[in-house]
């Protein structure tokens, strides 16, 4: 599957940079580069989905920057426009911001003016009281969404009971 | 790819082999991204 930065900066606020197929990079008007995209699952195994990442290498704090979010609906909305996507996320829990990044998700979803077209199945894996926020988008016309759901469930359903997950010291 | 019309998709070892990998696939992504902004000499 490729991307197309070109699509992306039709709209997007600020200019994005193709890395790779599925990889992107821009910088904001605070000086911040974030990286973004997607990278073929090799762990949940149940076809072809992706694992969507976004990083702030400089790991510098910054205010909310709504552009940031734009772009990033861009890009989503570049991945959702091919056929059969699936989109994996797991939020990241370094920082203990995981559940705000999972709310992000969230207000992604709820704001994509096709969100009907979409499932969104967010959920909290809970590891012995240690939460793991993860979710799985998929377009509704995939002709494998209910069992690619199903998996995804019963993956999230039984994860606890298999091994346990700490925090990183 | 495992079929999906039984009820159990996955075996033990198959959720655990996922779990370790998902907790490690950002840093996976992460050495993916360096390597390929150090492939354009970003």
């Amino acid at each position: 599957m490729r991307l197309s930065a070109e699509n992306i900066n039709k709209k997007s606020p600020y200019w994005v940079i193709q890395l790779d197929d599925m990889l992107f990079r821009f910088r904001t008007k605070n000086g911040i580069t974030y990286r973004v995209g997607f990278q073929e699952d090799r762990y949940l195994k149940v076809g072809n989905t992706y694992n969507f990442f976004i990083t702030n290498m400089d790991n510098q704090h910054t205010h909310r920057d709504l552009d940031v979010f734009k772009v990033v609906s861009l890009v989503l909305e570049e991945f959702f426009s091919q056929d059969a996507s699936v989109m994996l996320y797991i939020c990241d829990p370094t920082d203990h911001r995981e559940k705000t990044r999972s709310l992000l998700y969230k207000r992604w979803y709820n704001s994509y003016p096709r969100h009907n077209e979409l499932t969104l199945r967010d959920v909290e894996i809970d590891f012995s009281g240690y939460i793991v926020y993860s979710g799985m988008i998929i377009r509704n016309d995939h002709p494998q969404r209910d069992e690619m759901l199903a998996a995804f469930d019963e993956f999230v359903g039984r994860a606890p009971f298999v091994m346990d997950v700490q925090p990183k010291p | 790819m495992k079929a999906f019309d039984t009820k159990r998709i996955f075996t033990d070892k198959e959720i655990a082999d996922a779990i370790k990998g998902m907790m490690n696939a950002k840093n996976e992504w992460l050495q993916y991204v360096q390597r390929r902004e150090a492939e354009l000499g970003l």
